[in-house]
């Protein structure tokens, strides 16, 4: 068979599949929400008792069975962290509607247990390497100052950082720019705050997460590795309210309510470090100007009983200003600005149907002023897309998705080096993908999700099919088995500094070079002995081609406007290795165990004389205990991290050569094989306590945090002082003990 | 219970523990020691350069020259027929001398150390003559030809004394045009020739003692001047009074090694994702490392004077 023919053999059985159905029949739809605040709830389940029908939400919380015939029925929805919905619903010859609302379970006041709700249970079961996570749950860690989604992350298996200022995602052996990271679905192109500190997520507006660590599913695409969802809270459409929080460094603050009929949100965070600097500088030490603020916005109307619209809004920005004199300066400034529409539209019961206009805006500059010495780097990225996506409920055993988005991405990346253009990349492509995945229930222990992905990129006129795959089998209760599989593409390169992140820099690759292509591989093993807790073993493999890095030997004045000219190109990799997950959910004391080894590689054969080297994150050992413990009013955080030190490169000899132009004779260190020799081991221990009160008739939290508890002045970089032959080398150090605090309300 | 706190105490003091600071010794990798180290330089139009035979130390030893030094290589210089042989200096360890002779353009050299620790050879092939058809000073708003330096093709060492060559510091932009298109890139070096002239540079974040670490001399990176022209940085300009600026036209190996070597791996603003830039250059040297290339050379002389700030007189 022609390879080229599958993907539409494919498309029409999925196809043949939806359109099977009973005339006589009727459809039971409806949305099923939050009984308080009326916000969606995604991933519940629904199940017609007895007769083996049954559907989950999607992600409007709305769900569809369809052929029942006519007569009563018992329907029971549950959702973890609400109280069990049960009725009966009568089903004649027309379809009917049935919206529901579930009651959240005051589970913390009146056990003193946090629940880690999963709201994506289905997903999570359905699809290997999927971490589903509430905000709630991660806000319970211990932190540097600020709670922080991406941190956060970093202690899950799989995922690490670079250094204790970074919020770059490693995930399994790949870089930061192998993890896409969307906002209610939308591309975020730099999640970051000062230099990777924090990430641009306003913990208060988040409502959930996603991290799909491998073999993520046709519905996304555009990495190589791995892909982040963080969902914002859509509102409360049932009272206004209010919570926020004030920390040593920022303070935030969301509001929310009811409006026409749907809800609004606005949230804002912003640093006061502002006149502290300011009062340093003025006595004379030298620090920058620096702030950085975030502003969250969400509109969500209901138009009819079939149709809503959701209005989405984010901007951030982070501006640091160093004036050293009046001709030595350092300027950065970065940001991301969204916009997003979405329109709903319940086509018929069983057919639901998004479209989605949106547009997401980076821009980071850096100017700089050594002596009188301008210098300048500009890079902005534009992504103005528009989607539609449907979500077919065909049958009790299938569930049809589908999609196509169109994208324009305006790109420019220019660097001037006293008053001279060295880099000026400019480019305006065309990025159009198109989906279709089946979820298909084989019985009640087995799901196969069988997907596949098109994306036409119009830079080199490339088309690439990209099949996806999930299988998981309840092999015996409790027990499953998953296995999962894809081919991705990505044709956006980040250009980083591995230290930090921050003013990072994004650059579409043209026609002459060929973009990053992996295959992945997953196979896990997960034991759900009760509600409790969750035990996961999983392995994986990624297999890389057409890598690029940064070339950083060529002419520092090379007028650079091909993608050829800026990388070296043709790299390959491989990451392997086995993560063990081991998960308490529920009770006073909840948290995990998490243990990876692992295995990352590249060779490009410009770089370390063609021989395969680790990259600088690669680790062996990556270890994580995290928990939290909740008694009465206090709560008790802990996390510990143990990881086998980063990768870097030795010192080999010491040699002596004249300067070819000046003749200056200088010492100089000669480097051993690439990352060949290890940093010490890394490990710490972030320490937190929360009491919650009563403050002016309203809850709050005070909290006391302790990073890095016993100090562990854990090994960032080595540096060789080539100037001074009898110079030890030096290991610069990460941070030391950090203890802050704060505190929590809502109104 | 008190078992508990007990068992905590115990153990943060042996993470604490595990915070000490290691023997830097162990940041070394496995040692390349007595490997091969050539250094020697082709100018165009000059003499045969004397050349260097040295020896790569542990990195965990102190580096001294004399224990570096091969004094026992027989060192040769070949250009079609033509066999230069080298003598080592009596009076510098490592050093070699060459017979008269001079450098050719557009020539074959090569290179041939034997020594009783093995044998190194390399190769350059030299460039064209090169010289710089006019340097000029720029308005740092408009781009603007302001004027035109003297050249000392015309004034010899009167180019220092020349109203032309007067440049005020910071004011402007020094440019020079190239036009030997034929290498692969150019560097830069400048010298502060008055070795007791005063600093120009005047930066109010810099200490006393930041001072003693500035050179009289520097060098540029690898410059394409794709547009036939290169411009100095304000930055690369420390003192007062007169300097002398070298543009050298280069062979591929001059260019490999500057691109990669030591100097500017890994000194760009933006960095890679696999590596920290520590790399090992591209020396282009067979049974060795070091350097052996060649280069043309012209230069342009000029005058720097402070800037006056307002408020100052002259």
């Amino acid at each position: 068979m022609n390879p080229q023919r599958r993907p539409l053999i494919s498309l029409l059985y999925l196809l043949a599949l939806a359109t099977g159905s009973n005339a006589s029949a009727a459809t039971l739809s409806g949305f099923v929400r939050d009984a308080d605040s009326g916000e969606k709830l995604p991933g519940a389940s629904i199940a017609v008792a007895g007769t083996g029908y049954g559907a989950v939400a999607n992600a409007d919380g709305y769900f569809a069975i369809r052929n029942l015939l006519p007569g009563e029925y018992p329907l029971a929805i549950t959702y973890i962290g609400y109280g069990d919905f049960a009725d009966t619903v009568a089903v004649g010859k027309a379809d009917v509607r049935f919206d529901v609302t579930l009651e959240p379970v005051s589970i913390r006041l009146e056990t003193g247990v946090v629940v880690t709700a999963e709201r994506d249970a289905r997903e999570r079961s359905a699809q290997p390497s999927l971490l589903p996570l509430r905000m709630q749950q991660l806000e319970q860690l211990p932190a540097a100052g600020e709670a922080d989604l991406l941190r956060s992350l970093q202690l899950l298996p799989g995922i690490q950082s670079a250094s204790d200022i970074s919020s770059g995602l490693y995930v399994r052996g790949g870089g930061p720019d192998q993890t896409r990271i969307l906002l209610d679905q939308i591309p975020l192109y730099n999640p970051s705050h000062a230099f990777g500190f924090f990430s641009t997520f306003n913990p208060d507006a988040v409502r959930d997460v996603q991290l799909y660590k491998g073999a993520y599913p046709a519905s996304y695409g555009g990495s190589l590795g791995a892909v982040l969802n963080v969902g914002n809270h859509e509102g409360n459409n049932r009272a206004n309210s209010a919570r926020g929080g004030v920390s040593l460094i920022a303070a935030r603050l969301l509001i929310d309510g009811p409006v026409g009929d749907g809800s609004w949100t606005v949230s804002g965070r912003r640093t006061y470090l502002d006149p502290v600097l300011r009062a340093a500088r003025a006595s004379g030490v030298d620090v920058p100007d620096y702030f950085f603020y975030d502003v969250n916005a969400h509109l969500t109307q209901r138009l009819s009983d079939a149709d809503s619209i959701t209005l989405t809004g984010f901007f951030g920005r982070d501006d640091l200003d160093f004036d050293l004199d009046a001709e030595t300066a350092f300027g950065p400034r970065w940001g991301n600005t969204l916009v997003a529409a979405r329109w709903t539209r319940i086509i018929t019961p069983a057919l639901v149907g998004h479209l989605t206009a949106f547009s997401s805006h980076y821009e980071s500059t850096t100017a700089v002023s050594l002596y009188a010495t301008p210098w300048l780097f500009a890079n902005t990225i534009r992504d103005r897309s528009l989607r539609a996506d449907f979500d077919y409920f065909a049958s009790s055993s299938h569930s049809l998705s589908g999609g196509v988005t169109m994208s324009r991405l305006d790109f420019s990346f220019d660097e001037v080096f006293n008053q001279r253009t060295q880099l000026d990349l400019r480019q305006s492509s065309t990025l159009a993908a198109a989906y279709v995945q089946d979820d298909w229930q084989l019985g009640r222990r087995s799901h196969l999700r069988l997907g596949g992905r098109a994306s036409y990129f119009s830079e080199g006129d490339r088309l690439h099919l990209l099949p996806r795959l999930s299988l998981s089998h309840e092999f015996r209760p409790g027990w499953r088995l998953k296995l999962g599989a894809g081919r991705y593409r990505q044709y956006l390169q980040l250009i980083s500094t591995e230290g930090f992140s921050g003013g990072d820099f994004w650059v579409p690759l043209d026609d002459s070079v060929q973009p990053g292509s992996s295959l992945q591989t997953v196979a896990g093993l997960e034991w759900e002995p009760a509600r409790r807790y969750l035990v996961s073993l999983e392995g994986y493999y990624t297999a890389l081609d057409d890598l690029v890095v940064l070339d950083n030997n060529r002419p520092a004045d090379a007028a650079t406007r091909r993608s050829e000219e800026l990388f070296v190109t043709g790299g390959e990799g491989r990451a392997t290795g086995v993560e063990l997950f081991l998960q308490r959910r529920t009770g006073r004391l909840t948290g995990w165990v998490g243990y990876t080894l692992g295995w990352t590689e590249r060779r490009f054969a410009g770089l370390n004389a063609g021989r395969s080297f680790p990259p600088k994150y690669d680790r062996r050992h990556d270890l994580s205990f995290v928990s939290s413990y909740r008694a009465g009013t206090w709560t008790f955080g802990a996390s510990f991290i143990y990881a086998t030190g980063q990768a870097f490169t030795p010192a080999a000899a010491r040699y002596t050569l004249r300067s070819p132009s000046t003749g200056v004779v200088d010492d100089y260190i000669l480097p051993g094989e690439r990352n060949s020799a290890r940093l010490l081991p890394y490990h710490r221990l972030d320490v937190g306590v929360k009491r919650a009160v009563r403050l002016f008739g309203n809850d709050a939290e005070f909290y006391l945090q302790v990073f890095n508890l016993y100090s562990r002045r854990n090994e960032w970089f080595v540096q060789y002082d080539t100037d001074n032959p009898e110079t030890e080398p030096t290991v610069v150090k990460m941070l030391p003990v950090i203890p802050s605090f704060g505190l929590n309300f809502e109104l | 219970m008190i078992i508990v706190p007990r068992a905590a105490l115990a153990l943060i003091t042996l993470l604490v523990a595990c915070a000490a600071d290691r023997d830097p010794g162990e940041l070394f990798g496995p040692a390349e020691a007595n490997t091969l180290v050539v250094d020697a330089r082709l100018l165009v139009g000059h003499s045969l350069p004397d050349l260097f035979v040295r020896r790569t130390l542990s990195p965990a030893v102190l580096y001294d020259r004399s224990t570096a030094a091969v004094t026992d290589a027989t060192v040769k210089l070949t250009s079609g027929d033509a066999v230069f042989e080298y003598r080592a200096d009596p009076d510098s360890a490592g050093r070699y001398l060459p017979p008269p002779g001079t450098v050719e353009p557009v020539t074959e050299y090569r290179l041939h150390v034997q020594t009783r620790g093995g044998t190194v050879t390399a190769m350059t092939t030299t460039p064209a003559r090169f010289s710089i058809p006019g340097a000029f000073l720029l308005d740092e708003e408009t781009l603007e030809v302001v004027r035109e330096l003297r050249r000392f093709a015309e004034l010899g060492a009167g180019v220092y004394t020349a109203p032309e060559n007067q440049v005020v510091y910071t004011e402007g932009v020094l440019e020079a045009a190239v036009d030997n298109f034929d290498v692969p890139a150019y560097q830069v070096a400048v010298l502060s020739l008055d070795l007791d002239s005063d600093f120009v540079l005047e930066a109010d974040f810099l200490e006393t003692d930041d001072y003693d670490e500035f050179e009289r001399y520097g060098s540029s990176p690898a410059l394409e001047a794709r547009d036939g022209a290169v411009r100095l940085p304000w930055f690369a300009i420390t003192f007062g009074g007169r300097h002398l600026i070298r543009i050298y036209a280069l062979d591929d190996n001059w260019f490999d090694y500057l691109r990669t070597g030591p100097e500017e791996a890994g000194g760009r603003f933006v960095g890679g994702l696999i590596g920290d830039g520590f790399e090992r250059p591209v020396f282009n040297i067979e049974g060795g490392i070091g350097f052996f290339g060649s280069a043309a050379v012209d230069s342009i002389g000029f005058f720097v004077h402070p800037l006056t700030k307002p408020g100052e007189s002259d």
